[in-house]
């Protein structure tokens, strides 16, 4: 299902990355989806009830919540890498996930070539989106020498 | 199953040196089959390839097996079953039982193409020096032959990977390369991070056993597609090779930095390319047929036949026992299988020797952050290595190594930039823009560097079979006794050291550690090393002049079996310091070359029985 404008606010904020840019990934559909799979629509509303009256500036607050944080956390991997981590135990015990739901996981071929941390590290995905021949040679990005 | 009664010759193994025999016989009439233990569509379909590069994506571990399915018909070595070992009691995790009391730390690949499906393509020559370190400094064997005989050997190697360098590069210790040779296309663009290094190293100077030695980074000889050389083959040129079933892919490399474990594109080279390139009329390839046995007559010492299991899905443990009959049989089934295969058939092993003097390169990491943004995670894995100690007098006292330069960061030895978004995300609480930008100074700073280590042939390094370790279909699985010398520790030490002093000379913070958790992990002189493995499985059944110690003569025929050649890097009596594939793939080719001979000696010999039966 399309992925609600809080859902993006709050990947915004975590990730860093502006809503073109969450957008343009292609993938913003499949995580809010893979969320509310692993999470149930229960859990994701809590999460984004509990970030939306602070906002970004309450960010720091939610990250330090016992249940609230490591989802959140969660959340910024799963747009940097495009996969699932496993949510540590005493976070589970707290949620109605199924342990068939919380394996470690790339959640497609695609996020995976959409991971946010290929562009935060100036970089591309490995094995897609290549620079093109002899691209390596040049300096880095936004590199002054 | 194999269509025809009888074969020219039947070869075990569907990697390079098995496609490298299949396609220089077929392209010399020569009615051939490859059996190959692994999965794959002897057709080569395209598409078939794209599937393994959707298992890489998909894979939440990308070691370099993980676009290849784990098979449980033909099993294969994972780096994820590596770990410390305590004896007597073996790790038997994965395929291999390692009995120690060092670990194993390589894999390979049993799929059609073998392991050059992920492998980097590093493609450097051995060093004469290299051929003769017993007479120069005491160590390990000679080798039978020398560079200079191997040298048009490597030159076809040299073509049929593809290779990609620059001869005025390629000249130091001692390396030389037949008047006015051009490698088929010129080096690959040095990364910035290589070039970066070079300027800053230029003036530095390091010591091993008292001699100074410069720290010189040079561009590696690569197989991968990069610009055709015009004046290669007394200016013929070359045409790079590309993608098998989409030769308009591939024609360069791209750039897209995930060579091992799959080049997306196969403009790094692959065994499909040459199974491709061999004489469709003359070789029958079937894939999923797993050698069990050697058959051979008690009495001429001929072998007269390869026994194999056929398995129709990798889904069940069912199979049907065939047998491959032909005049003569190669072996190319890997240094391990091809082990295997011969002690479980007791086949040429008069000298005792198949399965010993198993070899790797121990590959030591350091990495570090640099004071200035390099670009990594760009391009191919390594395009400049040091060479500059790969070679010395220091031989005589501890093994030698070669220095790659990585341009993935810490990929290899942390898993970055996935554990540079764990440690910033979980251990430091960063979010938002400041994590973003965080992550992106952090990664640009990453180095690595990997000291390809020597080891030398010891009889007690080896693979053995034991019927109490048996896989699904009933084959020997790999038994292994594995111990790092103090050798090539010496190695390990002289390598930290210059290490050290590179990173000091650059003002880089070094963030190496070694732990005795780690797999494989030696102290010696007081100080711990962790290696890993570069998956070069060496010397198992190493060539030489005198049956009594070696298991192939200098031509790679069997001393115990006259129609029977091995080849593979099993036949090199000692690894040095390159990488060994090309060194394997020459071989091969001079191996297809003595096997051709023989076939014509017989006709000559034929044809005079039939004039003496005539007269």
């Amino acid at each position: 299902m399309p992925a609600p404008t809080a859902f993006m606010a709050f990947s915004s904020a975590l990730t860093g990355f502006s809503l073109v840019e969450l957008f343009g990934t292609g993938v913003a559909d499949t995580y809010y989806d893979a969320l509310v799979h692993i999470l149930s629509q229960a859990t994701v509303d809590e999460l984004l009830a509990a970030y939306e009256p602070g906002g970004e500036a309450g960010l720091p607050r939610l990250l330090a919540h016992p249940l609230y944080g490591p989802l959140a956390r969660n959340v910024i991997k799963l747009w940097y890498t495009g996969s699932w981590e496993q949510l540590p135990p005493a976070v589970v015990l707290r949620l109605p996930v199924a342990p068939v739901d919380n394996v470690p996981r790339v959640i497609s071929a695609e996020t995976y070539l959409e991971g946010l941390m290929w562009k935060a590290i100036g970089a591309h995905p490995m094995g897609g989106k290549p620079l093109g021949y002899g691209v390596w040679a040049e300096a880095p990005a936004g590199h002054t020498h | 199953m194999h269509k025809l009664e009888h074969y020219d010759v039947v070869i075990v193994g569907g990697g390079i040196a098995g496609a490298i025999m299949a396609k220089q016989l077929s392209h010399q009439q020569q009615r051939v089959l490859v059996l190959e233990a692994g999965a794959g569509d002897p057709t080569l379909p395209y598409d078939s390839y794209l599937a393994y590069l959707d298992e890489y994506y998909r894979a939440n571990i990308k070691v370099p097996n993980a676009p290849y399915p784990d098979n449980p018909n033909a099993p294969q070595p994972s780096v994820l079953d590596t770990a410390p070992i305590a004896p007597p009691v073996p790790n038997t995790a994965g395929y291999f039982v390692q009995r120690g009391p060092n670990s194993y730390g390589s894999d390979y690949t049993r799929a059609l193409g073998g392991t050059t499906l992920h492998w980097l393509g590093t493609t450097l020559r051995m060093l004469p020096e290299d051929f003769e370190l017993h007479s120069r400094y005491g160590r390990g064997v000679d080798w039978p032959i020398s560079y200079d005989d191997l040298l048009p050997y490597y030159e076809m190697a040299e073509r049929e990977i593809g290779v990609s360098a620059d001869v005025e590069d390629q000249q130091f210790l001692g390396l030389h390369f037949s008047p006015g040779y051009v490698f088929p296309m010129h080096k690959i663009p040095q990364s910035y991070l290589d070039m970066w290094l070079t300027e800053k190293l230029a003036d530095l100077q390091v010591e091993r056993d008292g001699q100074a030695y410069p720290v010189r980074v040079v561009s590696t000889p690569q197989g991968r597609n990069g610009m055709p050389n015009p004046a290669y083959n007394n200016g013929e040129g070359y045409v790079p090779v590309g993608a098998v079933g989409r030769p308009d892919l591939g024609q360069r490399c791209q750039g897209n930095s995930s060579c091992v474990p799959i080049c997306p594109v196969q403009a790094k080279y692959n065994a499909w390319k040459t199974l491709a390139a061999a004489n469709p009329a003359y070789v029958e390839v079937q894939t999923q047929c797993v050698a069990s046995r050697v058959l051979v007559d008690g009495s001429s010492g001929y072998i007269t036949g390869i026994e194999y299991k056929h398995y129709d899905s990798q889904n069940s443990g069912a199979y049907t026992t065939h047998v491959a009959r032909g005049t003569r049989y190669v072996l190319a089934a890997h240094a391990i299988e091809n082990a295997k295969l011969l002690l479980a058939s007791n086949v040429a092993n008069r000298s005792g020797q198949v399965g010993r003097n198993l070899m790797d390169h121990p590959v030591l990491l350091t990495w570090a952050l640099l004071p200035e943004a390099t670009g990594p995670f760009r391009g191919p894995g390594s395009t400049s290595g040091i060479p500059s100690l790969r070679g010395g007098e220091f031989r005589a006292n501890g093994a030698a190594w070669r220095v790659e330069i990585d341009n993935w960061g810490w990929n290899w030895p942390t898993g970055a930039p996935y554990s540079s978004v764990d440690q910033l995300v979980d251990g430091e609480g960063r979010y938002g823009a400041d994590l973003r930008q965080r992550l992106n100074a952090i990664i640009q700073g990453q180095v690595r560097l990997g000291f390809l280590v020597e080891q030398l042939p010891d009889p007690f390094n080896r693979v053995t079979i034991d019927p109490d370790y048996m896989d699904r279909l009933g084959n020997y699985r790999p038994v292994i006794d594995y111990t790092i010398t103090d050798y090539t520790s010496a190695g390990f030490a002289a390598a930290k050291q210059v290490s050290d002093a590179i990173y000091d000379h650059l003002w880089a913070t070094d963030y190496t550690s070694y732990s005795p958790a780690d797999a494989g992990h030696v102290t010696y002189r007081g100080q711990g090393y962790s290696y890993r493995g570069a998956g070069h499985y060496v010397g198992t059944h190493r060539m030489g002049t005198d049956p009594d110690t070696s298991v192939v003569d200098p031509r790679q025929r069997s001393w115990d079996h006259p129609n029977l050649y091995l080849v593979g890097c099993g036949n090199m009596p000692t690894i040095a310091t390159s990488n060994p594939t090309l060194t394997m793939a020459a071989l091969t080719f001079w191996a297809a070359r003595n096997l051709l001979e023989d076939i014509a000696a017989d006709k000559v010999l034929a044809g005079a029985e039939l004039s003496a039966l005539a007269e």
